[in-house]
């Protein structure tokens, strides 16, 4: 059977669809956010202070929600988890990151998400974390050729902790369920009033003002708003928020401690009735996550198959490949959906590659996150692997797929090195005004000679052979050398 | 604004977490990519970038990702993170709970607590750059596909967060 999802890839879901589903997406997932009450900054930083452990509550139920329907769908073959995008590993940078990021975190209150979500409800705090976030991550952006070699270390790919700690998929999965379910637990041992009709109306604010206490400064501080605001805020007997207590925050909720009409009693047993369904959930989960330990790998088998008389017609027809001026064209045309394929070796891209190239691994081209409707042009060094490399994404299912014939050494010698002798016939010199136009866009050096020099012997139809691939590297690096 | 009833209780974290792994399952399902946020400010610096010194943002690899294919401003993120304003906006406003507030602990004044924010908040934009993603795009996300380095930055980003929690205890508690 053939897997359903996912639909962006698999079938003719547009660029257009996917911007739709983007913001359907982020609709529910904001919804979700301001839902839990993570809009609020109080109530996300609460959790640094083992004050209110939403956050870690709705990130791990998540964790867990997503990871068993992830590791389900694609056991069933419904969806290919093969091509769900796994975020890469960078061990230093992550880590680093990672602490910096907690830091900035507890500072502001909020996440990127959770501040776009807080200034959406009119949380000004909210609006000033999106602004520093904005200033810091440009700011690293326009300083990023000095941590360019920081942020390119420690690269471990797509890996995932099955793959790392060489265990079955399914075990880590029990492990995470099994993980999360003893910390829910955990917390409400320890979580003193954890009771369904209770827990959630709590306001952010301390005890110690729940209890009805003197919090003068609680007035000012825990919500900040007009008096007349305030005034606004009455509880059902008609008595004003700001009276009953001091401390009452109303984007807390708390005034459903007051009696309740009609409305609050159904409310209540919905909220019960919520707290029952989470054992319930919680139960579900353990079974999901122990059968998924027994249950084998979630991917599919990597194969494919292939229509050998279409790919044979494509060769023919030389639709398989681009040259490199074509190439050039649709760089500098800016074509809609062009994805640049980089196949050589790590140090190889560092030292050259053409502009707006990706690098991506052979062995990791079956995972990589290429999209069906993008135009993908394959670079390798000589232009056997990348000939190769074609052959396996047709098989896969991307119907756009060219290679760059010649390889690097063609985009080199015809895009960064154009040359043309100076006897040459008016048409092949009006030719290479335009090829001249294009090379000089890319930094390249035209040149018009009285003979013409032997190129490397590695140009079209040439194997991957270790001497064409050194010849390569060092016309990169000159190329490099040049300063472009 | 005018709503004199009182907000409503927040949702029962455990079942809005479970809405949120559905949320974030239906990004992989139709998508086959997940949630994000980070993402998004990064495009729109890219893009502005690209506005103000074209030259210097295409040269620039970090930006260069982001200015490629259909361009920055047509980003999938930036319209997922439309939407999160949207969703938050229509969730509070059916919750009564949209107000225009500066959210604080009771010990800190409201120009200071302004000052965290941005503070904090560039502080996160340089490690979400580092760690290339941030709460939802990273932990969220590679947490429930199992990538060891969103499990290495959850690990990383908590610990932060606790271990600089009592520097800016003032701020909250």
């Amino acid at each position: 059977m053939n897997a359903l999802a996912p639909f962006f890839e698999l079938t003719d879901l547009g660029p257009g669809a996917a911007l739709i589903v983007a913001v359907a997406i982020g609709i529910a997932f904001g919804w979700t956010l301001e839902r839990a009450g993570l809009g609020s900054a109080p109530k996300l930083a609460g959790q640094f202070y083992f004050a209110d452990l939403t956050v870690f509550k709705v990130m791990f139920s998540a964790i867990v929600t997503a990871m068993l329907g992830a590791f389900w769908l694609g056991r069933l073959g419904i969806l290919d988890l093969s091509r769900v995008y796994v975020p890469e590993t960078y061990l230093l940078p992550q880590l680093t990151g990672g602490l910096l990021f907690g830091i900035g975190f507890v500072i502001a209150g909020l996440c990127p998400a959770t501040s776009c979500v807080a200034a959406a409800t009119g949380r000004g705090d909210g609006l000033l974390v999106m602004f520093g976030m904005f200033a810091g991550v440009l700011g690293t952006g326009l300083a990023f050729g000095s941590i360019s070699n920081f942020y390119a270390s420690t690269a471990r790919g797509s890996i995932t902790l099955p793959q790392l700690l060489d265990v079955p998929y399914g075990a880590v999965v029990v492990a995470v369920v099994a993980m999360a379910l003893i910390a829910f637990w955990w917390i409400r041992r320890f979580e003193p009033s954890f009771d369904a009709t209770q827990t959630y109306d709590r306001a952010p604010s301390p005890p110690r003002f729940l209890a009805g206490e003197k919090a003068p400064k609680a007035d000012e501080g825990a919500f900040e708003g007009t008096a007349s605001e305030q005034d606004l805020l009455h509880d059902e007997h008609g008595v004003p928020a700001s009276s009953a207590s001091s401390a009452r925050p109303p984007s807390s909720g708390f005034a459903t401690f007051s009696p309740r009409k009609k409305r609050g009693g159904r409310r209540r047993s919905i909220r019960e009735f919520g707290a029952n369904l989470t054992v319930q959930f919680a139960w579900a989960a353990l079974l999901l996550g122990a059968l998924a330990a027994f249950a084998g790998s979630p991917y599919r088998a990597a194969h494919a198959t292939v229509d050998v008389q279409r790919l044979a017609r494509a060769v023919a027809h030389e639709e398989d490949h681009v040259t490199a001026i074509e190439l050039a064209e649709w760089i500098r045309g800016r074509k809609a959906g062009l994805r640049i394929v980089d196949l050589r070796t790590a140090a190889e891209f560092e030292t050259y590659h053409v502009p707006r190239a990706e690098r991506i691994a052979l062995e990791s081209l079956a995972t990589a996150p290429l999209h069906a409707t993008d135009t993908i042009v394959l670079i390798s060094g000589g232009g056997a692997h990348a000939a190769q490399a074609w052959v396996l994404l047709q098989a896969l299912g991307y119907k756009q797929v060219y290679f760059l014939r010649g390889g690097l050494q063609e985009w080199i010698d015809d895009v960064m090195n154009p040359t043309i002798l100076a006897t040459a016939p008016p048409r092949a010199m009006a030719e290479f005004k335009r090829v001249g136009e294009i090379s000089r866009y890319f930094g390249g050096v035209p040149r018009i000679v009285d003979k013409l020099e032997p190129r490397p012997a590695n140009a079209a139809g040439a194997t991957e052979g270790a001497r064409s691939e050194s010849s390569t590297s060092e016309a990169a690096a000159a190329i490099r050398r040049r300063g472009c | 604004m005018t709503e004199s009833r009182p907000p409503r209780p927040y949702a029962n974290p455990y079942v809005a977490g479970i809405g949120l792994g559905l949320v974030l399952l239906a990004a992989f399902v139709i998508m086959g990519r997940g949630l994000g946020a980070s993402g998004a400010f990064a495009s729109g610096a890219a893009g502005l970038t690209a506005a103000a010194a074209p030259a210097r943002a295409t040269a620039n690899p970090f930006f260069a990702r982001y200015l490629s294919g259909d361009g920055p401003w047509r980003e999938w993120l930036l319209f997922e993170i439309v939407g999160v304003i949207l969703g938050g906006f229509l969730s509070a406003l059916a919750a009564r709970r949209l107000r225009f507030a500066v959210e604080r602990g009771p010990h800190i004044a409201r120009g200071t607590r302004l000052g965290y924010a941005f503070g904090g908040g560039a502080v996160m934009g340089i490690g979400a750059v580092l760690a290339r993603g941030c709460t939802s795009g990273l932990a969220l996300t590679g947490g429930a596909l199992l990538s060891a380095g969103s499990w290495l930055f959850m690990i990383a980003a908590f610990a932060g967060g606790y271990l600089f929690a009592p520097v800016v205890k003032k701020a909250w508690r």
